[in-house]
């Protein structure tokens, strides 16, 4: 189920109405009602791949207590079974098809041909969600951060919670267990704020990215015809596509959790305003940054063992984190590109230089020297985001390379001023909110006429039901 | 709680009057701009204009844009009207022919309907007839009837009894133009309404000026085309149930009112023939062909043409001027024997 669909439409008022009507006086039949809607959320697309969610859920809810025996060996024999468990269910149904034509090319390569076998199935919505979910809590356990939890209904809600279930954020247990196992009342401010983010999100995602979408859609499948300064557009098109549809996803599943009481972890930062590749990526899709970041950049000695070690493990968390996309040259090309970005700033020891603070925080408007930092570092992303985009490698070098390139073909005004219809009111929103912490709170006076309008271009907008961009992943 | 409910129900209260209300007063204002596109609709208005009337002329053409480009009446001579309706079909084609007869007399009757609009899916119906309310009420419902007979929606398979009946409420709520019908549409009416104002009103005066300068006629320029239409040449004709059951009404008509009726199958290209000729598609037209001269003696197939050299059209389907000159002359010829 789509979240910018008719059916999630009816689907959340009825969830919401049994949970806070029906279902209001017990914390265990609530938790039992989330866990049936997330499974109906996600059988909606799939009821076949709902049968791996649940084994891969029940496994880990076992491994959880496996790791927290007292018996080290025994428990990191657990956690590695886990590891092995998750990876391989990624592994089987995300990347056994591009390993297998890999190993094919290069038995070619030598001479030899060989036929192998590929998998004829999709790859299942949310997997790198959810087992990314369950390998957290799992090693959580394991460093002792965490509690293996006893009650299988409240575990199955942390890993299917339909809000995040297909494309995050992706949760820790530590932060959303306890809110699970926890009475909740209604809360009307946070109902509202729930009623305002989502409005928000379907905002950038249906009226901004859809829009977006069909400019960018047509520019890369005909690059070759077009202008130089048409492909740039294109190229600054889908950032701010990718960036409406993600944050605007992300937005309404913070929004929905908080109407039943829930509060999700952030996952963006207004990331277009940082003022270097450092600051970025502690502003886009901050969760499954930092999950990078303390499991995987951390246990292989972050950068606390010299430089060397400092260097090899951020290349490898970057390599690591555009293989997670998915499994083509051009993700990881993408996490190269970043890394060879993130690379000065940690060699130089400026990468925590903007580590807390919004860029002109107590200012209206940014310094020269912090719009220049943050048009280079827009710049970066935007050309990185080519290769994130393009069908494959060999598409992301055309389109770059006719984008400095072709000046004969006819300029398209008509385009350009479309794209900013759509990007400028992005920016100038997100500018307006960066302070506020994503709460959308406007001034009473024009706040009845700012929602309507939003909700307005929504439904305007609303019926396309294209997919988000993340749910591939 | 209620607080919230309250002020949530409220919200989406005013939202959805709001749109209701902008759409309803941009619709009954510029219909021309929200229910389509604005050639189309001024070309339509035009046609269904010179079907109400008393036109006093005896010879008629009826078909879709291929019938507009086809012929030009005045070559035929003073007496013909070219009534044809971009887009339509056979059901159309009735509903001209029962409206004209209410005010004039019919001596002769031309069919020119591309085949493909006979048997597969035309989306035209539903962007044309049905928003520019070209028939009536009762006439719609006729339709409906007619589909649930076949369990069959017009111009579409339906995918059963449940979609059948939506599909005909959502088309129902398109005719009477509720405004939330057109709520996907409003911005692409709103951005031609802001932007294409001028362009608009050139094109209705070129559309009207030709129309009414040649009956009906619509010149399809001068340029030669070399695009292929394709034809799926494995694939069988199969004329769909409510076109037959239309081409009936249209004879039947035409009995009680001593009509002469000619159909024409208006000629395809060089190259979109290279694909039809010899083809399963081609053998079982002409079985058609010759099941509807043998079914209704008082209809004459008039066989002109199959193809014409490119040079003769002006996009893949429709003719340009040299090849309306060309199948008139014909027609005319075929016509005086």
């Amino acid at each position: 189920m789509l979240f910018n669909s008719v059916e999630f439409l009816l689907f959340l008022p009825s969830v919401f109405i049994l949970y806070w009507f029906v279902f209001s006086r017990s914390l265990h039949w609530q938790n039992v009602l989330i866990l049936i809607a997330s499974y109906f959320f996600y059988g909606w697309w799939s009821w076949k791949f709902m049968v791996l969610l649940v084994i891969s859920t029940f496994l880990d809810y076992l491994y959880g207590f496996g790791v927290a025996l007292q018996n080290r060996k025994k428990a990191r024999l657990f956690l590695w079974l886990s590891v092995l468990n998750n990876l391989g269910i990624l592994g089987v149904f995300k990347y056994y098809n591009f390993f297998a034509l890999q190993f094919q090319q290069a038995l070619a390569l030598l001479g030899l041909h060989s036929n192998v076998v590929l998998l004829q199935v999709a790859i299942p919505i949310g997997i790198s969600f959810y087992t990314f979910h369950g390998m957290s809590y799992v090693f959580d356990i394991y460093r002792e951060k965490q509690k293996p939890v006893r009650n299988f209904i409240d575990y199955a809600v942390f890993v299917s919670f339909f809000p995040l279930l297909v494309a995050g954020p992706i949760e820790r247990a530590s932060h959303l267990l306890p809110q699970i196992r926890k009475k909740r009342f209604f809360n009307y401010t946070q109902a509202a704020e729930g009623c305002r983010l989502i409005l928000w999100g379907l905002f950038k995602k249906v009226v901004v990215a859809d829009s977006l979408a069909i400019i960018v859609d047509n520019l890369f499948t005909h690059y070759h015809d077009q202008h130089a300064t048409s492909l740039m557009v294109g190229a600054i098109a889908f950032s701010f596509q990718i960036y409406g549809d993600f944050s605007g996803y992300t937005d309404i599943a913070l929004g929905t959790a908080k109407l039943f009481g829930f509060e999700l972890l952030t996952n963006f930062g207004f990331p277009y305003f940082s003022r270097d590749i450092a600051e970025f990526w502690r502003r886009w899709h901050i969760s499954l940054s930092s999950w990078f970041r303390d499991y995987l950049y951390i246990p292989l000695g972050g950068s606390k063992q010299g430089k060397l070690k400092a260097v090899r493990n951020t290349f490898i968390i970057f390599l690591v984190s555009g293989f997670w996309h998915g499994a083509n040259w051009k993700y990881i090309a993408w996490g190269g590109i970043h890394a060879c970005g993130f690379l000065p700033l940690l060699l130089l020891n400026r990468n925590r230089k903007y580590a807390t603070d919004v860029v002109a925080r107590e200012r209206r408007l940014p310094s020269v020297k912090e719009l220049s930092q943050m048009t280079v570092t827009f710049a970066f992303v935007t050309f990185a985001w080519v290769f994130f985009r393009a069908a494959d490698m060999k598409e992301a070098i055309g389109y770059l390379k006719c984008s400095i390139t072709n000046f004969k073909q006819p300029k398209d005004l008509l385009m350009f001023g479309n794209v900013c219809c759509y990007v400028i009111p992005l920016i100038a929103c997100d500018w307006w909110l960066r302070r506020d912490e994503r709460s959308l709170q406007v001034p009473q006076r024009i706040k009845p006429v700012v929602y309507i309008v939003l909700a307005l271009l929504v439904l305007f907008y609303f019926g396309k039901q294209t997919n988000f961009i993340y749910f591939q992943f | 709680m209620k607080q919230f409910l309250t002020k949530t129900i409220l919200y989406l209260l005013v939202t959805v009057l709001l749109s209701g209300t902008l759409i309803y007063l941009f619709i009954s204002q510029k219909p021309e701009f929200f229910l389509g596109n604005a050639v189309d609709y001024f070309q339509c208005q035009y046609q269904y204009g010179q079907i109400n009337k008393k036109t006093g002329f005896t010879n008629i053409i009826i078909g879709d844009s291929r019938g507009n480009a086809s012929i030009n009446p005045r070559q035929l001579g003073g007496k013909w009207i070219n009534l044809s309706i971009p887009g339509s079909d056979l059901f159309e084609g009735y509903i001209t022919l029962k409206r004209y007869l209410q005010y004039n007399k019919v001596d002769t009757l031309v069919m020119v309907y591309g085949m493909s609009y006979i048997s597969e899916y035309s989306r035209w119906f539903n962007l044309r007839t049905i928003p520019f309310q070209f028939i009536n009420y009762s006439e719609l419902k006729e339709l409906e009837q007619l589909e649930r007979k076949y369990n069959y929606l017009f111009h579409n398979r339906a995918a059963g009894h449940a979609t059948l009946r939506y599909d005909q409420f959502i088309r129902k709520l398109k005719y009477l133009h509720a405004p939330f019908s057109y709520r996907e549409t409003f911005f692409d009416g709103l951005h031609s309404f802001c932007f294409s104002q001028s362009e608009a009103g050139i094109a209705k005066q070129k559309v009207i000026t030709q129309l009414s300068e040649y009956r009906g006629y619509t010149n399809f320029g001068v340029a030669d085309s070399n695009n292929t239409n394709n034809i799926n040449a494995n694939l069988r004709f199969e004329p769909g149930q409510i076109n037959q059951h239309y081409l009936d009404q249209i004879m039947q008509l035409a009995a009680e009112h001593d009509i002469a009726v000619y159909l024409i199958d208006p000629p395809m290209n060089r190259a979109s023939f290279n694909s039809y000729n010899k083809s399963v598609y081609e053998s079982t037209i002409d079985q058609f062909l010759e099941g509807l001269q043998k079914k209704y003696p008082r209809l004459c197939v008039l066989q002109t043409d199959v193809w014409l050299p490119n040079t003769m059209f002006g996009d893949p389907l429709h003719v340009n001027n040299k090849g309306t000159t060309w199948i008139s002359a014909e027609v005319r010829d075929r016509l005086s024997r």
